[in-house]
C-alpha cells in the first residue's frame, strides 16, 4: 500500500531529501505528516496538553538534528514514534501521574458524538491513565498508531510476548469495566 | 467482543491535531537553536582539550622543576668550588706564614757558625 503511494506521489519521496538539504518547507512537510500522531502519543500517555506539545515539538527538534541519519519516509515514522514513546515513558515515571492535570479536562479530545461515546470515551482514558507507562504506551500504539504487535516489540525494545501479554491484560481490564459497568 | 472492542479502541483513540500553529512553533522553535547550539558547542569543545592541557601542564610543570633542580645544583657546585678554592686559599697563606717563620731560622743558622773549621 506503502508502495503504492510512493509511487503515485514523487514529492513526498523527495521531502526527505530536501529537508535533509535544509528546506525549511520540506521539513515543514515531515513535521505536519506526523504531528497528529506524536503530539496524541504525548497527550494520551502524560494527560497534559501543554507537556504534550511540548514533548512533541522537543521529539521535532531532535528529528531535524537527525535527519542525516534517517534514511526512508518509513524508517522517520518508526524513529518518531519511538523516540516520542520513550520520552513520555521517561517523562511520566520521572513526574508520576499526580501532578498531571485530567485528560478529561482538556479541550483537546475528538468531541464525542453521543452521550454512549462519550462516556466509553471516558472510560478509556481512565483505564489509560490506571496503566503502567509501558503497558500505557503498547496500548497506544496498538490502538491509536494501529501498529502490530512485532512492531510495538521492536519499537519499544521489548520481548514479543510482554507486548502481547499487555495488550491482553489491558484489554481484559476494560472488559471487565464494561462488564461491570463500573461507575462513571 | 473482542472485535468490537478494539473496534471501539481505535475509534476512541484516534490521533488528535495540535492545531494548525503546530508546524510554525516548530519551525519558530528551530530557529532559534543555532544561537543555543553554538553556544553549546564551544564548552563541548573545552571539554575536550582539558585532560590534554593538564596532561600539558604536568609535563611542563615536571620540567620546570628538573630545570631549576639543575640551575641549583650548578649554583651549590659553584659556591663549593669557590669554598674549596677559598680554604686552598687560606690554607697555602697559613703554609706560607708558617714557612715563613720557619725559613728564617734556618738562614740565620749557617751565619751564627760560619766555618767553625777555619
Amino acid at each position: 500500500m506503502q508502495e503504492v503511494a510512493k509511487s503515485v506521489n514523487p514529492e513526498r519521496d523527495d521531502v526527505l531529501e530536501r529537508a535533509r538539504a535544509g528546506d525549511m518547507q520540506a521539513f515543514g512537510a515531515l513535521v505536519r505528516m506526523h504531528q497528529k500522531s506524536i503530539y496524541s502519543l504525548g497527550l494520551r500517555m502524560l494527560n497534559h496538553r501543554e507537556m504534550a506539545e511540548d514533548l512533541a515539538q522537543d521529539v521535532f527538534l531532535e528529528l531535524h538534528r537527525r535527519l542525516p541519519t534517517i534514511e526512508s519516509l518509513d524508517h522517520l515514522g518508526f524513529w518518531l514514534r519511538r523516540v516520542a514513546t520513550h520520552r513520555a515513558i521517561d517523562r511520566v515515571r520521572r513526574l508520576g501521574d499526580v501532578v498531571l492535570t485530567d485528560l478529561d479536562s482538556t479541550t483537546d479530545l475528538p468531541v464525542a458524538a453521543n452521550t454512549e461515546d462519550y462516556l466509553w470515551q471516558r472510560q478509556v482514558h481512565r483505564l489509560l491513565k490506571q496503566l503502567q507507562p509501558d503497558a500505557r504506551a503498547v496500548l497506544l500504539l496498538r490502538y491509536q498508531e494501529d501498529l502490530d504487535p512485532t512492531d510495538i516489540a521492536e519499537l519499544l525494545s521489548m520481548p514479543l510476548n510482554t507486548v502481547k501479554s499487555h495488550l491482553k491484560r489491558s484489554l481484559a481490564a476494560l472488559r471487565l469495566k464494561i462488564v461491570g459497568g463500573e461507575a462513571l | 467482543m473482542t472485535d468490537s472492542l478494539e473496534k471501539s479502541l481505535h475509534k476512541t483513540l484516534e490521533p488528535v491535531d495540535p492545531g494548525e500553529q503546530f508546524v510554525s512553533r516548530v519551525l519558530a522553535r528551530l530557529s532559534d537553536q543555532p544561537a543555543v547550539l553554538e553556544a553549546r558547542v564551544p564548552p563541548r569543545r573545552v571539554w575536550r582539550w582539558i585532560p590534554f592541557a593538564l596532561a600539558a601542564s604536568l609535563v611542563a610543570a615536571v620540567l620546570v622543576r628538573h630545570e631549576l633542580q639543575l640551575r641549583e645544583e650548578v649554583e651549590r657546585g659553584r659556591v663549593a668550588r669557590e669554598q674549596l678554592l677559598e680554604a686552598l686559599r687560606v690554607t697555602s697563606e697559613k703554609l706560607d706564614v708558617a714557612y715563613r717563620a720557619v725559613h728564617p731560622a734556618r738562614e740565620t743558622e749557617p751565619k751564627a757558625n760560619p766555618d767553625p773549621i777555619i
